[in-house]
């Protein structure tokens, strides 16, 4: 028996299209004493932890552009990429929202903001890599993760629905 | 209570907590995911949401091989492309890049799981695939109205292409029409 589980367990590393198949198969027949079950518990919990990864990449993506706006929106010609990629966000952050309700309570979480703003930020880095000239203008040289706020500026609130295009009007 | 009666409070019990969860699967998969997670770390198995379960965890398998057959598609897609449709040397580069690219990710796929390869060679597999490459063709064509027009007199349908798979599984990985090409370019007659 031991033999068996310790085989599924290489199984794997090795082939792990035959690897779902043979422990689906012993759970089919509620053989549980046979399955895999560290690496089966970790699967399953990667399905939830997938989940949770759109959301904190789309609140970043909504974070990302929202602060592009208030601070280097140059010209009223800027920016329209910028909203498309906030509403896009925040559509697929509603359908998110509407398949798991939960994940709405652990987007307002301290610690799910600031994940998203860290991402954010990045991102901010990179595109100001891209965008030498700007880097230069606010920074003076291209910036790096503490020439941004720490904490992170905005509030569930905001990422779901402030429009600064609105208020600027 | 005697014991028949707790007995049947804790089955009633049982069913209500395992219909709840399966009503969960519905409203929130990630709790889903959550709950059915603590009750296997506890051995709790009665209680598991199965029916949803097993179904997830072939999806694992399942995507494994849907993603093969979508670079097998893409492989057959651009083959057929350069045998019957390339009319130019200047024409294909990028067909080519397209076929060695999706070879490369299949190769990758089989490393992961060695076993995905026998299911590849599965005729419903290959057939699923090639489905899926004359979509990709008719839709191809629908973008380049001169070619529907110069190869079909109008845009092309399922009919206008083997109903079966013309290519096997070693084509698939390893044809390269544009060897034959240079095969035939460079070849010198014999005396």
């Amino acid at each position: 028996m031991e033999l068996r589980t310790q085989n599924l367990k290489e199984l794997y590393e090795k082939d792990f299209y035959l690897w779902v198949m043979e422990n689906l198969k012993l759970l089919k027949n509620k053989e549980y004493e046979l399955v895999d079950w560290e690496n089966l518990l970790e699967e399953i919990e990667d399905m939830a932890r997938r989940e949770l990864r759109s959301l904190i990449n789309l609140m970043a993506v909504v974070m990302e552009h929202l602060y592009k706006w208030e601070k280097y929106r140059e010209s009223a010609y800027m920016g329209s990429g910028w909203k498309k990629s906030i509403l896009n966000a925040r559509k697929e952050l509603m359908d998110l929202f509407d398949e798991m309700p939960s994940l709405k309570r652990i987007a307002q979480e301290k610690e799910s903001l600031n994940k998203a703003w860290r991402r954010a930020v990045n991102s901010l880095i990179t595109w100001f890599k891209e965008e030498e000239d700007l880097a230069q203008k606010y920074f003076g040289k291209f910036p790096t993760e503490e020439d941004f706020p720490k904490e992170c500026p905005y509030t569930f609130e905001q990422i779901m629905e402030y429009e600064p295009w609105i208020e600027k009007r | 209570m005697d014991y028949s009666q707790t007995a049947g409070l804790y089955l009633k019990l049982m069913e209500l907590k395992t219909q709840s969860l399966k009503e969960l699967y519905e409203k929130d998969f990630y709790l889903w995911v959550l709950e059915n997670l603590k009750l296997l770390k506890n051995r709790e198995f009665e209680f598991v949401d199965w029916e949803n379960l097993l179904e997830e965890i072939e999806d694992m398998a399942r995507r494994h091989y849907e993603s093969v057959i979508s670079y097998m598609a893409v492989i057959m897609e651009h083959l057929y492309k350069w045998e019957n449709y390339r009319e130019e040397v200047y024409m294909g580069s990028s067909w080519k890049k397209s076929i060695l690219n999706a070879r490369k990710e299949i190769l990758k796929l089989f490393k992961n799981a060695p076993s995905l390869k026998a299911k590849a060679q599965e005729k419903e597999i290959l057939q699923r695939a090639w489905e899926d490459a004359v979509l990709d063709l008719i839709a191809w064509f629908k973008g380049n109205e001169k070619f529907a027009l110069r190869h079909f007199g109008r845009f092309p349908t399922e009919k206008d292409f083997p109903q079966e798979s013309p290519y096997t599984f070693e084509q698939i990985m390893e044809y390269e029409p544009w060897l034959e090409e240079i095969k035939e370019n460079t070849e010198t007659p014999q005396p």
